[in-house]
C-alpha cells in the first residue's frame, strides 16, 4: 500500500492480507440490532417499541412519564393517540400519567 | 423523549417559516400524462357506494368517484379509510351499509393475488423482517408505520401526493420526522458536475412509490377481468402449526352461508403433541376472488374466537395463511387447507424427524386412505423398512418402521398408495446442536389498561449436515425438542436486573411478560420493559449438554391500535 | 455509487503525524496526507467516493485519492454505507487450550494486615479465616498441582509457575519441595518450567535470596512507595507499619538477586496516589528494575477507594511518567515504568482480546487444597471453581464460563475503540465492584481509554522517532507471566 503505512505487527498481517481473521472480525463488532417490524418505529432517536441497539436500555422509561408529550405533540402517531385529531380528550381523566395511569385507554382509530 | 419532543418542537416551527408559500394555482390544460392517469380512474358502478361517499367525493361523467377511483387496496385497507372518514371527516355509515361498501369496493378496487402476495404478512399479521427495496421510501414511511400498509395499496401519483398531503396534514411532525430533509441543501455539484439531488425524501418516495406500486398494472387487468367467486363448499384436509403447541391435522368441512361469496365452516382437527380433539365453527367472506376473512369459535363459550386470513390459488385447490388471537395477534396457526377429492392424499407425519437404529410406530395423517392398506403400499425410501400396517383409518394410518443404522441421513419423500408428500421424514443420526426460535422476540408489558402481549419460543434441533459444520445450508431441521428454559440478563445497562422484572417463561417456551404501569420496586419507578437472553438446555440421550439462546425484548404497549377486525364480519 | 463512512478506529497524532488505531483489529496505520484528509472529510459526514475526490481534487490528484480509498476501504478505516458487515464471528478459544500459567496459592496465612487485601481484607470473598480451606497447602498437593500443571500445558515446552499467597515465603518449605519437583518432572517430560513469586519482603532472609537466586525464581515485591505510603495500609496484625522491616531485606535482595529482574508492585489507593514520587522512590532510592501499578480493588464505598477525580488524577501523573519513559526508549535507555512497556507491546503485536485475561484459559489459580479457580483472585471461592488439581479441568464449566464472558457479549463495550485491548477488565475487579464477573468495570472506562490513547501516542513515538526500540516486542512469547498482580 503508499498511502497507509502499516506499524504494528497487525497492520503488517492485514497488509499482506495474510491475517483473514483480521479481516473477517471487521468493523462494528456489535452484533446487528435484532429487526422488529410491523409497525415499530426502530429509527427514532429512541424508536417506541426498541432503541437505537434494539434493546430498552435507551427508551425514555417508563413511558408513563411522557404520554403527554407523545400524545400533545402527535410524536408517534402510529403508537400513542394523537390530540391534534383522532383523540383530543385522551388525558382528560388524567391529571398526573405516574399517579393516573390506569385511565388512560386504548383508542382505536 | 422529553427532550426529543422540545427539540423537535422548535425545529419544526423553523422549518414552518423555511417553508415556501404555495405557488399560486394556474389553470392550464393538463399534458398527455395527466391525462392518461385521469383516464385510468376507475367507475363505480355501485349506488349503495355512491351514496354513501357522494357527499363529499365528487361524481365525474365517467362515473368515477374523486379520489376513491383511483387507488386500490386490501379489504384492510379500505375498512381503514372508511374508518378514518367517520371518525374525522364526518361521516356517518349504518354497519351494514358500511358492509356493502366496504365488499364493493375490496372487490372492484383490490389487488390482484401476485399483487398482494407480498404483502399478505400484514393482514396474517406476522411478525417479519420487511425491508422495501427502494432505501428513501423505506424511511419516509416505516419511520412511523409497517411498510406492509404501502405495499397492499396500488395509487396513482396524484393519488400518491395526495395521500402524503394527507398525512402532513393530520400528523403535522411527520414533516419533520420522515417527509423533509434536515439540515442545509448541498450546494456543491456532483462528480459528474450536476447539481446534487436536494430533494426531500418524500419528494424522492412519491415518484417511486407511483412507478413500483401504480394504480394501472397487467395483474389487476388480467384479474379483475378473470374474478369470479369461488365455490368451496366441500371437504378440505387442514394442516395446522402452532409454535409450542407443534401440529395439527383435520378437516374443514365447508357449507354456503347466507350470500354467495360467504362460507360456514366446521373444523375439526388433533393436536398430535396431546392427541386433544378440537372444534371450532365459524363463518367466512372471500373478497376479490381469493382473499378469504374468516372467524372461528371453539365452543359456545368462546366470545374472541381467532380470526382466520387466508389466501385461494387460483385453481381453487388450497388456502394458505395464518389463523390467530391475543391482545396483538400474536398467538396463531400457520394454516393450509386442501380440497378433498378421490385420490388418497397424505398430510404428514407426527413427527418431524426419525433417528436411525430402532422401530418405532409413526402416525401418518392425510385423507382417503384406503381401509386394506398393506405395509408395501409405504415407502420412506431406502433404508427405512415399513414392518407392519398397526392400523388404518381414512385419515390415519399407523405404521412400524424401522430405521437402519447406517439409513442415508437427511429429507425423505414419504408415499402412501401411490401418493407422495415430499420430505415429510428427516433421517437424523444425533442431535449436534439447537436453536431457539424466534432468535429475536417480543413481547409487551401489560394486563392492568393493556393487553399483554405474549412470545412463545421453540427450541429446534439440528443435525449439522453433511459437512459436519453448524449453521450451513445443508444443516438438518430435526424439529422442536423439550428443553428446559430460563431467562438470562442480557447486560445493556448497569444493574437494571431486567430478567427480575420483565416476566416468566413457562416449562414449554412461553414467555409471559409483566403487568403495565410504573413499578415502585424498581429504580426510578421505572415500568417493567426490559431485554434478556431467553436460554434453552437440552441433555441429548448421549448426555451432552446442549445451550442455545435468542434475545428478547419486553417492551412498551402499543396505546393506539389501527386495526381491521370488521372485515371477517 | 453508495456513500463512503468511516469504519471504526482512533485516530491519533504522534510526532507530528496521523495515526488510525482500528476497531477490532487492533491494527496501527500510519496515514499519508491525502489518506488523512479523506478521513479528516469523512468525520464531518458521509459523501459519496465521486464527491469526495471533487472536493479533494485540488489538493491531491485524483487518480491517487481513488488509489487511497481503495486502501482505507481494503483495511476498512472506511466503509461503503449500507452495506453491512458480516456480523463478526463469535471466536472462541480451541478446546483443551493449553494451561501456560498456574498461580499456586501455597498460603493463604499472611504476617502482614495490609487493610485494602483482597485475600484478607474487607472485600476478600474467600473466608480465609474461618472457611474449610487449610491455611497451608501441603506437599502432596503441590505434588498434584505440579503433575496437573504439566499435564494440562498440552504441546507446551514451556510452563510458568508463580507462588501466590497469602505471603508465600511463610510456606517456604513447600515452595522449595514445588520447585525440586517440578524440575525434575519437568526434565522428565522434556518441559522447562519458569518460577516466579510475589512477597511482601518482610521473610526475605540472606538464605532465602540465595535459594530464589539459584532457583532463577523471579521475584515480585508489594510494595506501595516510600514510607509514609507503605505504613499506610500495609501493616503488621498490631498495626506498625512495614516499611522499616523491608526495606534493608529489599535492598539485600536487588544486591544478591542477579539472576532475574525484580519488580515493584504498588497499589494505588486514594491516600497514596503519587505515582511520580512512588515510581522515583522505588527506582532511584531502593533500586528496583521494574515498576508497574495497579489501582486497588475494592468496593466503591471503602475509604481508600479510588473515586472519579483521583482516576483523572492518576492518569495525569501516569501520563507525566509515560512522557519520561518516551524520552528514555528514544535513546535506548531502560526505564522501569513496567505498565508503559506492557500495554506498547500489546499494542505493538495487535492483540485484540476476546477476554481481558488468561484467566480460566491459558491461567489458572489454584487453592492451598488444591482447588482449581478462575484465577489466583478466585482460589479458593466455590463459585468460581473450575475444576481441582487431582481430577482437571471441569471441561464443562470452563466453556460455560468463557461463553458468559465473551467480549462478543458486553454490550457495554461494543461501542467502545479501547476493547481490543481492555476488553471489559479484570473479572475480580469487577465481582468487587459490581457482585458479577462478567460485568465491564465501567467506573474505570475513561481511565482505560486516556491510558490507552496515551500509549498509542507514545507507540507512533516511537515507531517515527525509534523504531528499533519496538523490536525487542517480536522475540518476546506470547504471554509472561513472571509478575502477578
Amino acid at each position: 500500500m503508499k498511502h497507509l503505512k502499516s506499524i504494528n505487527r497487525k497492520a503488517a498481517r492485514i497488509d499482506r492480507q495474510a491475517d483473514v481473521v483480521a479481516l473477517q472480525q471487521g468493523p462494528p463488532q456489535q452484533a446487528p440490532a435484532p429487526h422488529f417490524p410491523l409497525g415499530c418505529t426502530l429509527i427514532f432517536s429512541p424508536g417506541w417499541e426498541a432503541d437505537r441497539n434494539g434493546g430498552t436500555a435507551g427508551l425514555c422509561t417508563p413511558v408513563e412519564r411522557d404520554l403527554f408529550d407523545c400524545h400533545a405533540g402527535c410524536f408517534w402517531p402510529a403508537q400513542v393517540p394523537d390530540q391534534l385529531n383522532h383523540a383530543p380528550d385522551w388525558t382528560a381523566k388524567c391529571a398526573s400519567a405516574q399517579k393516573d395511569w390506569r385511565k388512560i385507554d386504548l383508542v382505536f382509530p | 423523549m422529553l427532550t426529543g419532543c422540545a427539540i423537535s418542537a422548535a425545529v419544526l416551527s423553523l422549518s414552518l417559516l423555511a417553508q415556501q408559500p404555495p405557488p399560486p394555482k394556474e389553470t392550464k390544460e393538463p399534458t398527455e400524462k395527466e391525462k392518461e392517469e385521469i383516464d385510468s380512474g376507475i367507475p363505480i358502478a355501485s349506488e349503495v357506494v355512491r351514496k354513501a361517499c357522494s357527499p363529499c367525493h365528487k361524481i365525474d361523467e365517467k362515473q368515477r368517484m374523486s379520489r376513491i377511483s383511483w387507488r386500490r387496496t386490501t379489504p384492510e385497507g379500505w375498512e381503514f379509510t372508511i374508518k378514518r372518514m367517520v371518525e374525522l371527516n364526518g361521516l356517518k355509515i349504518e354497519p351494514a351499509e358500511a358492509r356493502e361498501v366496504l365488499k364493493y369496493l375490496a372487490n372492484n378496487l383490490g389487488l390482484a393475488p401476485e399483487e398482494a402476495r407480498a404483502a399478505s404478512f400484514e393482514a396474517e399479521k406476522r411478525m417479519i423482517d420487511y425491508k422495501y427495496a427502494d432505501k428513501d421510501t423505506n424511511e419516509v414511511c416505516s419511520k412511523c408505520h409497517s411498510m406492509g400498509r404501502v405495499i397492499s395499496q396500488r395509487r396513482s401519483k396524484g393519488e400518491w401526493e395526495l395521500l402524503v398531503a394527507m398525512h402532513r396534514g393530520y400528523y403535522p411532525l411527520s414533516d419533520f420526522q420522515a417527509f423533509r430533509r434536515g439540515g442545509p441543501p448541498r450546494t456543491e455539484p456532483g462528480p459528474d458536475g450536476r447539481p446534487p439531488d436536494n430533494r426531500h425524501p418524500m419528494d424522492k418516495a412519491i415518484p417511486k412509490l407511483a412507478e413500483d406500486l401504480p394504480l394501472k398494472t397487467p395483474e389487476w387487468s388480467a384479474w379483475s377481468a378473470n374474478m369470479r367467486v369461488p365455490k368451496l363448499v366441500g371437504r378440505w384436509t387442514f394442516t395446522g402449526y402452532q409454535p409450542g403447541k407443534g401440529r395439527y391435522y383435520g378437516e374443514t368441512v365447508i357449507k354456503p352461508g347466507e350470500k354467495e361469496d360467504e362460507a360456514q365452516t366446521e373444523t375439526r382437527y388433533v393436536q398430535v403433541k396431546t392427541g386433544e380433539t378440537i372444534t371450532r365453527h365459524g363463518r367466512a367472506l372471500v373478497y376479490t376472488g381469493f382473499q378469504w376473512r374468516g372467524r372461528s369459535f371453539e365452543g359456545s363459550t368462546d366470545k374472541e374466537g381467532w380470526r382466520e386470513v387466508m389466501f385461494l390459488d387460483r385453481n381453487q385447490r388450497e388456502l394458505t395463511g395464518r389463523w390467530f388471537t391475543g391482545g396483538y395477534e400474536e398467538t396463531g396457526i400457520d394454516v393450509t387447507m386442501a380440497r378433498v377429492g378421490s385420490d388418497p392424499m397424505v398430510l404428514g407425519l407426527d413427527r418431524a424427524a426419525l433417528q436411525t437404529g430402532g422401530v418405532r410406530t409413526v402416525q401418518i395423517y392425510g385423507a382417503n386412505f384406503p381401509a386394506d392398506l398393506a405395509a408395501g403400499a409405504i415407502d420412506f425410501g431406502h433404508g427405512v423398512a415399513v414392518k407392519r400396517v398397526v392400523s388404518a383409518s381414512p385419515s390415519l394410518v399407523k405404521a412400524e418402521v424401522e430405521v437402519a443404522k447406517d439409513a442415508t441421513l437427511g429429507p425423505r419423500d414419504v408415499s402412501v398408495a401411490g401418493v407422495v408428500r415430499e420430505g415429510a421424514a428427516m433421517i437424523y443420526d444425533r442431535i449436534d446442536g439447537i436453536k431457539v426460535k424466534p432468535q429475536a422476540g417480543m413481547a409487551r408489558v401489560g394486563g392492568i389498561n393493556f393487553p399483554k402481549q405474549y412470545q412463545q419460543f421453540e427450541a429446534v434441533a439440528f443435525h449439522n449436515g453433511a459437512d459436519g459444520k453448524p449453521d450451513t445450508k445443508d444443516d438438518l431441521n430435526l424439529g422442536p425438542v423439550d428443553v428446559t428454559w430460563s431467562i438470562e440478563e442480557y447486560t445493556a445497562t448497569y444493574d437494571d436486573n431486567d430478567k427480575d422484572y420483565v416476566g416468566t417463561l413457562d416449562s414449554n417456551g412461553l414467555f409471559t411478560p409483566n403487568v403495565d404501569g410504573p413499578n415502585v420496586k424498581r429504580r426510578g419507578n421505572a415500568n417493567n420493559v426490559g431485554d434478556v437472553w431467553v436460554v434453552a438446555t437440552y441433555k441429548t440421550p448421549e448426555g451432552k449438554v446442549l445451550r442455545a439462546r435468542a434475545h428478547l425484548l419486553v417492551t412498551m404497549p402499543l396505546y393506539v391500535k389501527f386495526d381491521q377486525p370488521e372485515v371477517s364480519q | 455509487m453508495s456513500a463512503l463512512a468511516l469504519g471504526e478506529f482512533h485516530p491519533f497524532r504522534s510526532a507530528g503525524r496521523d495515526f488510525l488505531y482500528l476497531v477490532p483489529s487492533a491494527a496501527v496505520f500510519e496515514l499519508d496526507e491525502a489518506a488523512s484528509a479523506i478521513v479528516d472529510r469523512l468525520r464531518e459526514s458521509s459523501t459519496g467516493t465521486g464527491e469526495l475526490v471533487a472536493e479533494l481534487s485540488a489538493r491531491f490528484p485524483a487518480a491517487e485519492l481513488q488509489e487511497t480509498v481503495g486502501e482505507l476501504l481494503r483495511v476498512r478505516a472506511i466503509s461503503v454505507e449500507g452495506v453491512p458487515d458480516e456480523p463478526p464471528p463469535r471466536q472462541m478459544p480451541p478446546e483443551n487450550f493449553p494451561l501456560t500459567t498456574m498461580v499456586l496459592n501455597v498460603t493463604n496465612q499472611c504476617n502482614l494486615s495490609c487493610t485494602y487485601c483482597y485475600e484478607y481484607g474487607e472485600d476478600k470473598i474467600v473466608d480465609t479465616e474461618n472457611g474449610r480451606k487449610p491455611k497451608f497447602m501441603s506437599e502432596q498437593t503441590a505434588r498434584e498441582s505440579v503433575d496437573f500443571m504439566l499435564r494440562e500445558s498440552g504441546e507446551n515446552r514451556m510452563a510458568h509457575l508463580t507462588f501466590f499467597g497469602g505471603e508465600t515465603l511463610l510456606n517456604l518449605p513447600v515452595l522449595r519441595f514445588a520447585i525440586a519437583y517440578a524440575r525434575e518432572r519437568a526434565a522428565a517430560m522434556g518441559k522447562e518450567v519458569d518460577f516466579s513469586l510475589t512477597t511482601n519482603g518482610t521473610l526475605l532472609r540472606p538464605e532465602v535470596i540465595d535459594f530464589l537466586t539459584e532457583n532463577r525464581v523471579g521475584v515480585t515485591i508489594s510494595i506501595d512507595g516510600p514510607k509514609e505510603m507503605q505504613d499506610q495500609f500495609r501493616v503488621f496484625h498490631n498495626g506498625t507499619g512495614s516499611y522499616d522491616v523491608i526495606a534493608p531485606k529489599i535492598r539485600e535482595l536487588l544486591r544478591r538477586h542477579q539472576t532475574r529482574p525484580i519488580g515493584a508492585r504498588v497499589t494505588l489507593t486514594s491516600h497514596t496516589l503519587d505515582v511520580r514520587k512512588i515510581f522515583q522512590h522505588l527506582t532511584e532510592e531502593i533500586g528496583f528494575w521494574e515498576v508497574g501499578f495497579a489501582p486497588v480493588t475494592t468496593s466503591p464505598n471503602r475509604k481508600y477507594a479510588i473515586a472519579e477525580e483521583g482516576f483523572d488524577d492518576m492518569l495525569e501523573q501516569f501520563r507525566s511518567l509515560a512522557d519520561e519513559f518516551l524520552e528514555f526508549a528514544v535513546e535506548n535507555r531502560h526505564h522501569g515504568f513496567s505498565n508503559v512497556k506492557d500495554t506498547l507491546e500489546e499494542i505493538h503485536k495487535g492483540v485484540s482480546k476476546a477476554y481481558p485475561c488468561g484467566a480460566g484459559l491459558g491461567l489458572m489459580g489454584v487453592s492451598t487444597d488444591g482447588d482449581v479457580a478462575l484465577c489466583h483472585r478466585f482460589a479458593g471461592s466455590d463459585a468460581h471453581k473450575l475444576g481441582t488439581v487431582r481430577s482437571g479441568i471441569d471441561r464443562l464449566v470452563q466453556i460455560g464460563y468463557l461463553e458468559k464472558h465473551h467480549i462478543a457479549d458486553k454490550t457495554d463495550c461494543s461501542q467502545c475503540w479501547a476493547r481490543p485491548l481492555c476488553s471489559g477488565g479484570c473479572y475480580h475487579e469487577a465481582y468487587t465492584r459490581y457482585g458479577e464477573t462478567a460485568h465491564p468495570n465501567l467506573h474505570y472506562c475513561e481511565w482505560i481509554r486516556g491510558w490507552t490513547d496515551t500509549c498509542l501516542r507514545i507507540y507512533g513515538e516511537l515507531a517515527v522517532r525509534n523504531p528499533r526500540y519496538l523490536e525487542q516486542f517480536e522475540e518476546k512469547v506470547a504471554y509472561e507471566a513472571s509478575q502477578v498482580n
